[in-house]
């Protein structure tokens, strides 16, 4: 080894020191914690980051009901990049212009959609000296010059006739970045309303985030405390919605929404793939993968087990049957056994052929235990009865009219036009789903303990009367509110696993009331 | 606190004396600095998410995980999480302590979820493999694959050990699955490698702009720049090198890899004090081996012998350490000691990291190792191991070039030679300058 050269003494102390505090701190890990070198073995190679963290393509919640205002169309809503934090600075969020969102129908029950619409969009940046800000001052249109950083759309329709584009280079709400750079920010919002010809009307862009619960009544799953509810976990946050309502015969199966009136609704986000193996192929991509993937809400990633859920994202609603581990998680689903675990309260008995009819087939007398006609695609009466296969599908009987005055609990409460029936945006996942998992579905009987559920009821602020419905976005940061206080920052996985399981549940009290309701009648 | 005397750089220039006394004083500095660094500054009593109008978002993922483990202790998949976060902090910062965090973390989930914790499985993968234990590291990757087919990081685990294994036509398989389960910013970085690695730097680049392009957080955004910057600087193209790694630190200022890709711009156009400045604030982020030779070579270039023995002791104390642990050798320490030390010790070094991993860097480090040896029949041979899959490496060619040149092969030196500054005209302070002359004495002999 060559030496230094000499130098004055306190200067090589400072050296040695330099040399004990790079690896000091590994000899001291060696003696005391046993540990293996990890300065000098961490070095040349190559290691890609692993946890993806792609909120731009993980899909949140998908709606579908009867325009409340508009009974002969259909409004389907679909959001992603969940936790938006308003916090009053730069924060502004965009559509990946590299994936591809969809909203698929599946109008005759195989499994496949029929109808299928697909955003993919564009960000325009304007040359502004090469400055990367959003705006470079108040933004009062959405072709206002300020705004820098733009993002437009194509909307296409897929059905067995082919694709045709529905808009082209439509507008996409800015992301609300604060009242000095969007003073008016409901007339930027108002003009990204499109008319889509033949009736519809299209929408995409920032919005408030519709879902509304407590997410820590999931803790109880661990042995946490129930008497910590009644906070909306997601009140603040922002999502990016697309919308669109649609007239009700384009979606329906033959375009007869009368004799066929039972349409399957989910959303997929895709990514584009590439080529890896085999450097003759002239083209580097290998298509579109589908990387998420969203019916029912909350239910995804539950009936589906945590081990099931990347599986479960890459599959196409028709090869739902084929995985037997994720069927007989409906048959036998996880939740109530953990309830049973921590809190003795008795899970109901598989085979849960109740929630398998509400979750994989819909609703009818001929599907299984619940004596009631919804919404199972078996009630379209143009539907080929063979090619019928059990799929996990956000459901809706376009027939039925919308409520007066919604009840939160949807079909639960007699309210036949909400949740399972569709999905409206008041509609209350989580407390019905805490009372469906201790099969009350089953027995008839709520149980007292759960009765008041996350003890969120509500959406933090209104939802509007017109489409597209969606709340306009927060622009206060989250945690600033008056009413500021204990907030999760980011979604877990184990979250998403838990809400998924109250899904199936939930789905069980919707048969029970249904039951109920036509016992009575 | 055990006190590591022994592992200290012994200096034949100093006297015993003083030696013991400054061992001291260092022994206690370190030990006090070690205290600080690992139990005081860590960031294990964080504030919660949940303190108050005031608190400030966090923007460490481990935190938001801390606070539902302590919440959640019986959770496996809350500690999993925690462990991953911890690793992927770990191989930014080189922080013993966040690697032994990421390991109890890990194990926790493990002993709450024995049998098919793929995540766990997978994090278990990732420490391994940053800790370049990959024998290790394809154990544990293939547990979480076959628990888990269809996920996307498992995958990325599996790949990364079979690529420094070098079985490369199975981890471009791993690669290829990967992307076709989910092409994010992770997959594509590692599929724009693939082609890096077979020398289609064209597509490597194409696919590491997907990778930027579908980065969803900085730190994914920041290694899609990392790379960028280095597939432009070792093409020879250091001003878009120096445009990228400046993005990329806007993004995420202070992240050692892009501060040093940035000083080797900065190094290749000739702008030595901000290279300097750049790699020694690398350094302070993470004294990882690469940026330690990298500044230590840098201020030899620059004549600055005193400046660059500071680093190269760092680098030998790294050693020490590493030979008091039975730890593999890496191929930044074979290609230091084969240059700074003992060759025949750098031909040992070279051989047990060839058994750890048989990847090509650690072949070229080997062959630079044996040549400096005196073996070149053996160093030609592992030196074309090293480019055997066609990558671009102006360091590789050059190393190939000298062996070659030492066995009387003027044509193979002058080709490799040519190759190696055509590549990267500035591919290294000290050894481009030399290329070129060796270069220029092979052409003037024609």
């Amino acid at each position: 080894m060559t030496s230094p050269t000499p130098r004055p003494r306190s200067r090589r102390v400072l050296d040695h020191s330099l040399v004990v505090l790079g690896a000091g701190a590994l000899a001291t890990g060696l003696g005391i914690l046993t540990l293996a070198p990890g300065i000098s073995a961490a070095s040349s190679h190559r290691e890609a980051p692993l946890i993806a963290g792609d909120p731009r393509a993980d899909n949140t919640d998908v709606y579908a009901f009867t325009s409340p205002d508009r009974p002969d169309t259909v409004t389907l809503a679909a959001n992603w990049i969940p936790f938006e934090e308003p916090n009053g600075g730069p924060n502004f969020y965009q559509f990946a212009d590299d994936a591809r969102y969809n909203i698929k129908i599946d109008n005759t029950g195989d499994g496949n959609a029929d109808v299928t619409y697909s955003w993919r969009f564009r960000t325009l940046t304007r040359d502004a000296g090469g400055q990367f800000l959003y705006n470079t001052g108040p933004v009062t249109s959405l072709n206002d010059p300020d705004l820098n950083i733009r993002q437009v759309y194509d909307l296409t329709v897929t059905t067995s006739r082919g694709t045709s584009t529905v808009l082209r280079g439509a507008p996409v709400a800015p992301s609300n970045v604060g009242k000095a750079s969007m003073p008016d920010y409901a007339t930027l919002r108002a003009q990204a309303v499109r008319n889509a010809p033949g009736g519809g009307k299209a929408f995409a862009g920032q919005a408030e985030d519709p879902f509304f619960a407590d997410l820590r009544v999931f803790d109880l799953l661990y042995g946490g405390d129930l008497s910590e509810r009644g906070q909306d976990t997601l009140a603040g946050y922002n999502v990016n919605s697309v919308a669109l309502q649609i007239p009700k015969k384009d979606l329906a199966l033959r375009g007869n929404a009368t004799r066929n009136p039972v349409v399957g609704i989910w959303s997929t986000t895709e990514r584009r793939g590439v080529q890896v193996t085999d450097s003759r192929t002239a083209s580097a991509d290998t298509g579109w993968k589908q990387v998420s993937r969203l019916g029912n809400p909350l239910v995804n990633e539950v009936v589906v087990p945590l081990k099931y859920k990347d599986a479960f994202n890459t599959l196409n609603p028709s090869q739902d049957r084929t995985v037997q581990p994720v069927v007989d998680k409906v048959l036998d689903p996880i939740l109530p056994k953990l309830i049973q675990k921590v809190y003795g309260v008795p899970a109901p008995k598989p085979p849960r052929k109740d929630l398998a009819e509400i979750y994989l087939t819909g609703i009818c007398k001929a599907c299984g235990p619940v004596k009631a006609d919804l919404n199972a695609h078996r009630l379209n009466k143009d539907a080929s009865l063979r090619k019928i296969v059990p799929a996990e599908e956000l459901r809706l009987n376009m027939a039925v009219p919308p409520t007066a005055k919604p009840n939160r609990l949807g079909v639960l409460a007699g309210d036949l036009a909400g949740f399972p029936n569709g999905r409206r945006l008041a509609d209350d996942v989580i407390d019905i789903s805490l009372q469906a998992v201790e099969g009350a579905a089953q027995t008839g009987k709520l149980v007292p303990a759960l009765a008041a559920g996350d003890k969120v009821d509500a959406n933090e602020v209104p939802f509007g009367t017109r489409f597209p419905y969606l709340a306009l976005p927060h622009t206060k940061s989250v945690n600033s509110g008056p009413s500021g206080g204990a907030r999760q920052s980011a979604m877990t996985p184990s979250h998403a696993a838990a809400i998924g399981t109250a899904g199936v549940a939930l789905l069980g009290v919707g048969g029970l009331r249904l039951r109920r309701r036509r016992a009575t009648s | 606190m055990p006190a590591p005397t022994d592992q200290l750089p012994a200096s034949p220039a100093r006297g015993g004396r003083r030696r013991l006394r400054s061992t001291a004083v260092t022994l206690a500095l370190g030990g006090a600095l070690f205290t600080v660094g690992a139990l005081g500054l860590a960031p294990q009593q964080a504030p919660t998410v949940a303190s108050g109008p005031e608190a400030p978002r966090s923007t460490d993922p481990a935190e938001a995980l801390r606070t539902r483990v302590r919440k959640l202790p019986a959770d496996p998949d809350g500690w999993s999480s925690l462990g991953m976060a911890y690793v992927q902090q770990a191989r930014s910062t080189a922080d013993a302590a966040t690697y032994n965090r990421a390991r109890t973390a890990l194990r926790k989930s493990l002993a709450l979820r024995p049998a098919g914790n793929f995540a766990a499985e997978t994090g278990m993968g990732a420490l391994e493999s940053a800790r370049h234990h990959f024998a290790e590291a394809l154990t544990w990757a293939r547990r979480a694959t076959s628990a888990n087919p269809y996920s996307a990081p498992a995958q990325g685990v599996l790949a990364d050990a079979l690529t420094q294994l070098g079985r490369y036509e199975d981890s471009y398989a791993a690669v290829q699955r990967m992307t076709d389960l989910r092409p994010d910013s992770s997959a594509l970085a590692r599929a724009s490698y693939c082609w890096e690695l077979r020398g289609d730097t064209a597509r490597a680049r194409e696919l590491m702009n997907k990778s930027l392009q579908a980065a969803g957080t900085p730190a994914e955004k920041a290694f899609a720049l990392t790379h960028l910057a280095t597939l432009a600087l070792e093409t020879g193209d250091p001003h878009t090198a120096l445009k990228l790694a400046g993005t990329g630190l806007a993004a995420l200022p202070g992240d050692a890899a892009l501060l040093e890709a940035r000083a080797r711009a900065h190094t290749a156009l000739g702008h030595p004090r901000q290279a300097v400045t750049d790699f020694t604030a690398a350094v302070a982020a993470a004294p990882l081996p690469q940026y330690l030779l990298g500044l230590g070579d840098l201020q030899r270039s620059l004549g600055h012998r005193e400046e660059a023995e500071e680093q190269y002791d760092v680098l030998r104390a790294q050693e020490t350490l590493r030979r008091a642990s039975g730890g593999a050798p890496d191929a930044d320490a074979v290609l230091f000691e084969a240059d700074h030390g003992n060759p025949e010790t750098a031909v040992e070094m070279g051989r047990a990291a060839l058994r750890q991993r048989s990847f090509i860097a650690v072949h070229d480090a080997y062959a630079w190792a044996l040549h400096r040896a005196g073996r070149d029949t053996e160093a030609v041979e592992q030196a074309g191991l090293a480019l055997a899959l066609g990558t671009v490496s102006a360091p590789f060619h050059y190393h190939r070039a000298l062996i070659n040149q030492a066995l009387g092969r003027t044509l193979a030196a002058r080709a490799d030679l040519r190759r190696a500054l055509d590549t990267d005209p500035h591919f290294h302070p000290v050894d481009a300058p030399r290329a070129r002359t060796a270069l220029s004495r092979i052409e003037a002999a024609r």
